[in-house]
């Protein structure tokens, strides 16, 4: 087959996406863990994972750019090329997210939580759940699956709900409480954030497989 | 996204076409309509049959000795192939520009008033020679010398002189053989310009090896194979644009994306 360096540069494209899929999880994972066990350590180590992330994220478009630059690829491999960047991006944007939790972790510092999580905990492990299947559906150019990455993404939106008004009644019911349940609010905003990034990337598979742009409802 | 896929005018219908170079069959039933004032490109590995194709439309193939055409290719409501049909006449409405730049060993002036003179043009040569330059955007550079020898000029002007010695007995089509692959980046720039600002006036056809600049230049884009008995046909033709991004045909992303085994 022609054409198997270009192939191979396009495998090393991919690889790195699935490092830095790992990577997000982990700082996904840990950053709630954190938040959970008051273990500021572990957020700062998460807030250290997001310069890893940036690293192979300026790689890895150093690399697509050359690649467009050299190979001028058409059709397949230029949507490979194109989602490879899109992909990278909403990466490393959940792991600025997931950082973001890390920081707001520090700055809740190390006191007692208002109450005990429920919904946030519920809320990542839906996230990580729909990351990893949109990045499943993304590597396997599975349509249907993307497809379906999706409607977990309203289950998410119920739990974001549901956070946000037992953190309102709290807040109410003793005004004291309103700087740490903001505080958790903006998890909860980023973990939802996170979520619907995973949409996106179900959607870039579509492009990958059919040539469309199409937003899923 | 969405493909424009609008229907022009059509210029050149071509019906069933086959080609036979003595017992060889060349191209198998080729049909496809070339659109007036667009460009249309003819794409393929070599030896499928894409020149013969580009020869057909002004009858070049005539040339060869034992070549038999089957089928029609209609122009102007005639078939170019029908008895009645003086190829010359076909070869003043439809103009050629072949692969390597080729001059004849005249003076630039000549080269451009030659076609004109076979023509028995008897208007005012000067000026039909200025508009053929300035519309082959050659003008400028030879103003001043058009008496040197055509052979004086570089590779990407005396291939621009051939396009203003075709354009020049003022054709409705233009056919191109792989126009740019004796020349280096910058004339190649400025022939595919001058193809742009053609087509306004003319109906194109252009046979590439070039996938980018087919992609840059054409607005119709035809891909051609031969099979096992290299007999050529025609796989896939539709926009440009939908050609070089999700081709119909798993044959034609193969080819375009270099991974044809």
């Amino acid at each position: 087959m022609p054409r198997e360096e270009f192939d191979k540069a396009l495998d090393e494209l991919q690889e790195t996406i699935e490092k830095v899929q790992k990577l997000v999880e982990k700082m996904i994972i840990d950053s709630v863990k954190s938040l959970e066990n008051r273990d500021m350590d572990l957020s700062n180590k998460v807030i250290e994972m997001d310069d890893e992330v940036d690293k192979y994220r300026d790689d890895l478009e150093q690399k697509a750019i050359f690649l467009i630059a050299s190979e001028q690829p058409l059709a397949t491999d230029l949507r490979k090329i194109i989602t490879t960047l899109r992909v990278i991006m909403e990466l490393e944007r959940m792991g600025d997210y997931a950082e973001g939790i890390a920081k707001i972790n520090l700055r809740i510092g190390e006191t007692e939580l208002i109450k005990p999580l429920i919904d946030i905990p519920s809320m990542s492990k839906k996230s990580i759940e729909m990351m990893r299947n949109c990045m499943k559906a993304y590597k396997n150019t599975d349509v249907k699956l993307a497809e379906s990455v999706c409607r977990v993404d309203d289950e998410v939106d119920v739990l974001k709900d549901r956070v946000i008004n037992e953190l309102l009644q709290i807040m109410m019911k003793d005004p004291s409480s309103s700087r740490q349940a903001t505080y958790l609010i903006f998890i909860a905003h980023n973990l939802e954030r996170i979520a619907d990034r995973s949409t996106n990337i179900a959607e870039d598979t579509i492009f990958l497989a059919t040539g469309k742009s199409r937003s899923i409802d | 996204m969405t493909i424009e896929n609008k229907i022009n005018k059509v210029s050149l219908k071509v019906k069933d076409l086959s080609v036979y170079y003595g017992a060889f069959k060349a191209l198998e039933e080729i049909s496809m309509d070339i659109e007036e004032n667009q460009v249309t490109a003819l794409i393929g590995p070599s030896g499928c049959g894409k020149s013969t194709l580009l020869r057909c439309f002004n009858r070049m193939n005539d040339l060869f000795p034992n070549t038999k055409i089957e089928g029609q290719i209609i122009y102007d409501d005639i078939d170019i192939y029908s008895q009645a049909i003086d190829p010359v006449l076909i070869r003043s409405k439809i103009g050629m520009v072949f692969q390597k730049p080729n001059p004849f060993p005249k003076s630039i002036y000549d080269n451009v008033a030659f076609g004109l003179k076979i023509n028995g043009f008897v208007g005012n040569y000067d000026e039909e020679v200025e508009r053929a330059l300035i519309q082959s955007a050659l003008w400028e550079e030879v103003k001043d010398r058009l008496n040197d020898n055509a052979f004086s000029l570089s590779g990407g002007q005396q291939q621009r002189l051939c396009m203003a010695r075709a354009l020049a007995i003022r054709p409705d089509v233009i056919l191109l053989d792989e126009p740019t692959s004796a020349l280096d980046p910058i004339a190649t720039v400025k022939i595919e310009d001058l193809i742009n600002v053609l087509k306004k006036d003319y109906t194109i056809i252009i046979v590439t090896h070039n996938m980018q600049q087919a992609a840059r230049v054409s607005d119709k884009t035809a891909f051609l194979l031969s099979g096992e008995n290299r007999c050529g046909k025609l796989i896939e033709m539709d926009a440009t644009e939908k050609i070089f991004t999700t081709p119909f045909k798993k044959e034609t992303e193969d080819y375009i994306t270099g991974r044809f085994s």
